[in-house]
């Protein structure tokens, strides 16, 4: 059994110049955590999710990756983190998405997939053509365990 | 660079006793050794540790150096000093301490842009004069961008300054930069105290001067709107101490550190016995009350937070300069050092001749290259050169001779604000500026910086001058 076996094919995606705006509605509309970014040609850019929304709202340098390993001493207002989160509103939502996505090939084993979700922070890993770098499927936790346990059964 | 090969060619035997493969003048061999390995340095294409180490294993299988004497080339005085600092800096920053301070500054000056610059600036020096400036600023860029950040202004003054104020500031004591470092280590007649006599009064000089100009060239024209300013001034500054205990323990572990340098020298106990013995006592205390796996792992994660690959370089360094003054090569630098002072007959003229020589040259050198290599370099080379002036008669005495270190070691610190590759801060804080969106142009800053560093040499010129001279 292989990784295409079990993933969605055809996964719902957003192409990387639709705004940061309308990818917050289309992920609050479908409650996801994350949704893949693509360019013109299907090609898989990253991801963009919950967690990058949120930053959006804190300034940049907050973030870990500004070099302060806390910055809990912050005491920003709510009007504040919504104006940080507005003035990103209509940007493309390319410049925004995680680029280091962990990301499975269709023919990886199960094993792969299960150790790539167990050991990974994301909840779900795209599933990417490694000769095209397109996307052609999804899998998430759920998918696996909903697999491994209809075999116990 | 050849000239230095072609003379080293010109001098056929070699000062000691060295089997160099194929029997080649192991002169000639160290020289083309030292020349390649500073060069590809210079170059910055490849990291400056790998360069270093590879150049120091050259000198030994080559025959220059024996294992033996390589060893001995490392200046474990430099090495321990440097690592045992690193480390209680380490433990030190996970209690949130230098944020605090950062954040606290920030407010007292009520958030207003040119006060907040003047104190983190003051942060910074103080910071650098008592850790290694690398270090200070590793803390200090990520605040200051966050606070330039809520402040909606432009980070550039703010990183600018602190570049600056670094380098002024890690002049002042022996531990505050590694040029520095290396003179109080390798110079067995300076002492912490004798830094803090001779070259800490020059630098609250230097740092008025340098804010004068910041402030009429941005100072002045810093702006920021009263809801911004309330967001800084809504900072909770007492929970950025993440770690109230481990604060108390570093901050007394520093203090104790800081008094054993002052008394150490005179009892016969170098900056390395006291930093490395700091630095296991605070990892002891830091470990307190904590169980065998947990000591271990934060053993282990502490040692992982020393920056190896700077004690790498250094001993790598080591090995290069002791390759190169074992094949005799120093004393031919030496006595070109030597020859600049030709003609003058009394030692009051030669110390003022080699003072201000090295000064200057240490100065340019320092800004075009690291000034870790040159400094390291000089000082054995400024060594043997005493040596040939006292063979000539021109011997300096005791006092003579550390104005001229005084000399390198103004011109080395200051000199590393000469241009963004000055020295290793600056090019820390660039990297965090370019991640941050607001790229340091290398020539943008070199036309602020640079006549900036020659008013601070200027300035250096004339203490030294009506001090020693």
């Amino acid at each position: 059994m292989t990784c295409s076996t079990i993933m969605h094919a055809e996964p719902i995606t957003v192409t990387e110049n639709v705004t940061v705006g309308e990818t917050v509605k289309l992920l609050a509309e479908k409650r996801f955590r994350s949704i893949p970014i693509v360019n013109g040609d299907g090609k898989m850019l990253g991801q963009f999710g919950v967690s990058n929304i949120l930053k959006l709202a804190i300034p940049t340098s907050a973030s870990p990756e500004g070099g302060m390993s806390s910055a809990n001493f912050m005491n920003d207002s709510i009007e504040d983190l919504q104006r940080r989160l507005a003035d990103d509103w209509n940007k493309s939502v390319g410049d925004y998405c995680d680029n280091d996505t962990q990301t499975l090939a269709p023919e990886d084993s199960l094993t792969r997939t299960i150790m790539c979700i167990a050991s990974g922070n994301q909840d779900n890993i795209p599933v990417v053509d490694p000769d095209s770098d397109r996307l052609v499927g999804i899998i998430s936790y759920w998918d696996v365990l909903d697999h491994l346990l209809s075999e116990i059964k | 660079m050849l000239t230095l090969i072609s003379l080293l060619a010109q001098h056929g035997a070699p000062a000691a006793e060295a089997h160099v493969i194929g029997g080649a003048n192991p002169l000639v061999v160290a020289g083309i050794i030292f020349v390649i390995t500073y060069a590809v340095i210079m170059s910055e294409k490849f990291n400056r540790a790998v360069v270093a180490l590879l150049g120091g294993g050259l000198m030994i299988l080559s025959g220059v150096l024996s294992q033996h004497a390589a060893v001995q080339a490392i200046d474990w005085n430099t090495i321990g000093l440097l690592t045992g600092m690193m480390i209680i800096v380490a433990v030190m920053q996970r209690s949130g301490v230098f944020q605090y301070l950062a954040i606290w500054s920030a407010k007292k000056v009520n958030a207003r842009p040119w006060g907040i610059l003047v104190m983190l600036s003051i942060v910074t020096a103080i910071l650098s004069a008592l850790l290694d400036n690398v270090t200070t600023v590793l803390l200090i860029a990520p605040v200051t961008l966050l606070i330039t950040e809520e402040l909606e202004i432009a980070p550039y003054p703010f990183l600018f300054s602190e570049i600056i104020f670094s380098n002024i500031g890690g002049a002042a004591t022996l531990i505050g930069d590694p040029p520095n470092i290396l003179i109080g280590s390798m110079v067995e007649s300076v002492t912490f105290n004798d830094f803090l006599v001779h070259i800490a009064p020059i630098v609250p000089l230097v740092f008025i001067a340098t804010l004068l100009p910041i402030y009429i060239l941005w100072g002045r024209k810093l702006y920021a709107s009263d809801e911004a300013r309330q967001r800084v001034l809504d900072f909770r500054e007492s929970e950025a101490i993440t770690n109230p205990k481990l604060l108390i323990k570093s901050l007394a572990v520093l203090i104790l550190v800081l008094i054993g340098f002052v008394l150490g020298h005179p009892m016969g106990i170098e900056p390395a016995t006291v930093a490395m013995t700091g630095a296991a006592l605070l990892l002891l205390l830091d470990n307190f009350g904590k169980n065998a796996e947990e000591k271990s792992e934060n053993v282990h994660h502490t040692s992982g937070e020393v920056e190896w690959v700077t004690i790498f370089f250094f001993v790598g360094l080591f090995v290069i300069i002791g390759g190169l003054e074992h094949a005799g090569a120093l004393e031919i630098l030496a006595a070109q050092v030597v020859g600049l002072t030709d003609g003058i007959a009394d030692t009051a003229g030669v110390t003022k001749a080699l003072a201000l020589g090295v000064l200057w040259i240490s100065a340019i050198a320092s800004a075009i290259v690291d000034n870790i290599p040159f400094v390291a370099t000089m000082i054995p080379t400024l060594k043997e050169a005493f040596a040939q002036l006292a063979e000539n008669g021109v011997g300096l005495d005791a006092a003579q001779q550390q104005t001229v270190w005084w000399a390198l070691s103004l011109g080395a610190c200051f000199g590393g604000n000469g241009s963004l590759i000055g020295a290793s801060a600056n090019l820390i804080v660039a990297g965090f500026a370019e991640r941050a969106g607001h790229p340091i142009k290398f020539v943008t800053f070199l036309k602020t910086a640079f006549p900036l560093m020659i008013m601070s040499i200027i300035i250096a010129t004339g203490y030294l001058w009506l001090r020693y001279l």
